[in-house]
């Protein structure tokens, strides 16, 4: 019969080698969290990012296509044609700039709340 | 059997750990850059919002204020027309563009407004830059990265939004192709 192997590790060595690997672990389980974290925050960044672009762009061809006269914009046409309709939002809101009678701006009030803001220029 | 007692020695594992540490040292800066610049790059480079305000406000100097006047006005008073000869730099990386009022373009309120507005060649190498405002000098470097048009000019603007600073620029025709001089002198 084979001879009984006698060797083995001391509790020194054990207890070494599970602090090792603990901290090892925390580490990893810290990048997993962190990963997660980044994850679910990009994904609800990048929605908010894809909504605001796309708004940008409908109010902006809509003004281009549709309305083109400055003085015919209001608050209602634009709202009642475009909220709802095209994306969701609670209302758009036109108004002259202050700075430079040659533009104007329109902020687009989000779903959630968010302002976006629109400059174009009338001439 | 025979007892194995082979191991590393102190001075070994002392090595592998330095190398270790040092390697870790190269590595870490790094990474933290390109995290550094990918959040600028998401957040605060070139964000839909800014770039639709820069093409309304190009549309207002191409029909009201001809975009080319700053650069005459700088070429004619400020280096009296003449261009770079090589090896100097008199003619400036970027000109800030006014409203006609005498102060810069601006636009908005706290909320969101446009605080400066500038234009610039691709030829601009803005070292100039890199003391002043080092967050907009990043911009312009990875600006210049990204243009690859030589005869191009763009137009850049500085937007606040709630206190958060962002950078913004799109590319435009040269104002006056038939000038000698380019912004940035001709390097």
């Amino acid at each position: 019969m084979k001879k009984l192997n006698n060797k083995g590790v001391t509790l020194i060595e054990l207890i070494v080698s599970f602090i090792l690997v603990a901290v090892a672990v925390i580490y990893f389980y810290q990048t997993l969290y962190t990963v997660k974290k980044l994850y679910s925050k990009s994904q609800k960044e990048t929605q908010e990012f894809v909504d605001k672009t796309y708004a940008l762009r409908i109010v902006d061809a809509y003004i281009d296509d549709e309305a083109k006269v400055y003085d015919s914009l209001t608050n209602n046409t634009l709202t009642e044609n475009i909220c709802g309709k095209y994306f969701e939002c609670d209302n758009i809101k036109i108004e002259d700039n202050e700075d430079n009678n040659k533009m104007y701006k329109v902020t687009i009030t989000m779903e959630n709340g968010e302002e976006v803001v629109l400059y174009k220029y009338h001439g | 059997m025979k007892k194995n007692n082979k191991g590393f020695f102190l001075a070994e594992t002392i090595v592998m750990i330095a190398l270790v540490t040092t390697v870790m040292a190269f590595v870490y800066p790094n990474i933290t850059k390109l995290y550094e610049n990918f959040v600028n790059k998401a957040l605060y480079y070139d964000q839909t919002e800014d770039i639709y305000t820069l093409k309304a406000v190009y549309q207002y100097f191409l029909n009201d204020t001809p975009i080319d006047t700053p650069i005459i006005n700088y070429l004619t008073t400020g280096n009296e027309g003449e261009c770079d000869q090589p090896g100097e730099k008199k003619i400036p990386d970027l000109i800030q563009l006014s409203d006609g009022k005498g102060h810069g373009f601006v636009l908005g309120d706290e909320n969101y407004k446009l605080e400066a507005l500038y234009i610039t060649s691709y030829m601009s190498d803005f070292k100039d830059y890199s003391t002043s405002d080092y967050e907009f000098y990043r911009y312009l470097r990875r600006m210049k990265k990204i243009t690859y048009d030589t005869s191009s000019y763009r137009l850049i603007g500085k937007f606040t939004k709630k206190g958060v600073t962002s950078y913004a620029s799109i590319k435009i025709d040269n104002p006056n192709p038939n000038r000698n001089c380019n912004l940035g002198g001709d390097q």
